[in-house]
C-alpha cells in the first residue's frame, strides 16, 4: 500500500517505527476490516498474516478442557501473529476479534523478510513482545490471585483503553468465556459493579461510568502491563 | 421437542441477582443438570468479594426472565 501516510496510520506499534521501518512494511500492508467473532489465527494452523488493528480488539484464546479462555488482549497497541517475529509458523492459540474494527495487515512471508532487513524493526517488535509476555503473566496473576469482580473490572479498564468508543460491546455469554466462569457469575459481578454505580451494563454494551473506581476494584491486577507497556514502548 | 429458555436467578442475603439472558433447556432435567453445573462452577471458580459464603446463596430456575416468584 505505497500512498499509505505513517502519520495516519492509529496502530502504535507503526506510527511509532523509524520512518525507513516503515517503509520498508509500507508496500505490503493491506487494509481489512476486523469482523466480530473473525478468526484471524486459529491454533496449530500456519499463520498467515499478522494483523495491526487500528480500531478494535482481538483476544488470543487458549482452548481448556472447560472450554475457551482468554489469556490476552490486543488493540491498536500491538498486533496479532506475534510468533511471525519470533521465529514461529503456528500458535497453539487461536485469534479471534472481539470488538469489530479496522486493521493494516501483512502476510507472514513479508514480514520475516523486512524483520531480515533491519535490525531496528526486529528490536522494536521485540519490546513489544515483552509488554505482551507481561500482560499475558499479569493475567495468570490475576486468575490466581483476585476475585471475579477484580478481574471484571480490569477486563473492563483493559477493553476501555484500547477502545475509542464510550460504550463497550460486552455481553455477558461473551465475558463469560473471556474470563473462564459460567454466566451467571458474571452476571452477580457485573450487577455488583452497576449497583456501585461504576459502570451501566444494558443490552451486550458496558459503559464505564466511575474508570477511578473500577481501578480501585481491579486492585493490582490491573496496571503493571499498561505501565510496563508505557515504559518499554513510550506513553500513548 | 422445542427447546425453551429458562432464568436462573440467585440470591444471596438481601440482594437478588437477576438472570437478564437464560439459556434454552430442553426439560426439567436439562434445568437441573444446569442448576448443579452452574452452582459446582460458581463455588469452584468464582471466587468474589460480593458472595463470600456460596451456601449462603440460593438459586431458582423459571421460565420468566425477572424476579423469584
Amino acid at each position: 500500500m505505497a500512498h499509505l501516510q505513517q502519520a495516519s496510520v492509529r496502530n502504535r506499534l507503526l506510527s511509532a517505527l523509524n520512518p525507513d521501518d516503515f517503509g520498508l512494511l509500507r508496500p505490503d500492508l493491506e487494509p481489512v476490516a476486523l469482523d466480530l467473532r473473525q478468526w484471524l489465527i486459529e491454533a496449530g494452523e500456519p499463520i498467515q498474516h499478522v494483523t495491526f488493528p487500528e480500531q478494535g480488539i482481538v483476544s488470543i484464546l487458549a482452548d481448556t478442557s472447560e472450554g475457551r479462555i482468554e489469556v490476552g488482549l490486543i488493540g491498536p497497541e500491538g498486533m496479532a501473529g506475534l510468533p511471525v517475529v519470533l521465529g514461529i509458523e503456528r500458535s497453539p492459540h487461536s485469534y479471534m476479534v472481539q470488538a469489530d474494527g479496522e486493521a493494516l495487515r501483512i502476510t507472514a512471508p513479508d514480514l520475516r523478510t523486512a524483520i531480515r532487513h533491519s535490525l531496528s524493526l526486529q528490536a522494536r517488535f521485540l519490546r513489544y513482545a515483552h509488554t505482551l509476555m507481561v500482560q499475558i503473566a499479569q493475567t495468570a496473576y490475576a486468575n490466581a490471585g483476585f476475585g471475579l469482580e477484580a478481574r471484571l473490572a480490569r477486563w473492563i479498564l483493559m477493553t476501555d483503553d484500547r477502545l475509542e468508543r464510550e460504550d463497550l460491546p460486552l455481553t455477558h455469554d461473551f465475558l463469560s468465556m473471556m474470563l473462564g466462569v459460567r454466566r451467571p457469575g458474571v452476571t452477580i459481578a457485573v450487577q455488583n459493579l452497576e449497583s456501585n454505580r461504576l459502570i451501566r451494563a444494558k443490552r451486550g454494551h458496558i459503559t464505564v461510568l466511575d474508570r477511578t473506581g473500577l481501578e480501585g476494584v481491579a486492585d493490582s491486577a490491573y496496571g503493571a502491563s499498561e505501565a510496563e507497556y508505557a515504559s518499554v514502548m513510550g506513553p500513548a | 421437542m422445542g427447546m425453551a429458555r429458562f432464568y436462573m436467578n440467585l440470591r444471596y442475603r438481601d440482594r437478588l441477582f437477576v438472570d437478564e439472558c437464560g439459556d434454552e433447556l430442553a426439560d426439567e432435567h436439562a434445568v437441573l443438570g444446569h442448576a448443579l453445573d452452574t452452582a459446582r462452577d460458581l463455588i469452584a471458580y468464582a471466587r468474589m468479594n460480593t458472595v463470600r459464603n456460596w451456601c449462603g446463596c440460593s438459586g431458582k430456575a423459571q421460565a420468566e426472565p425477572a424476579g423469584l416468584s
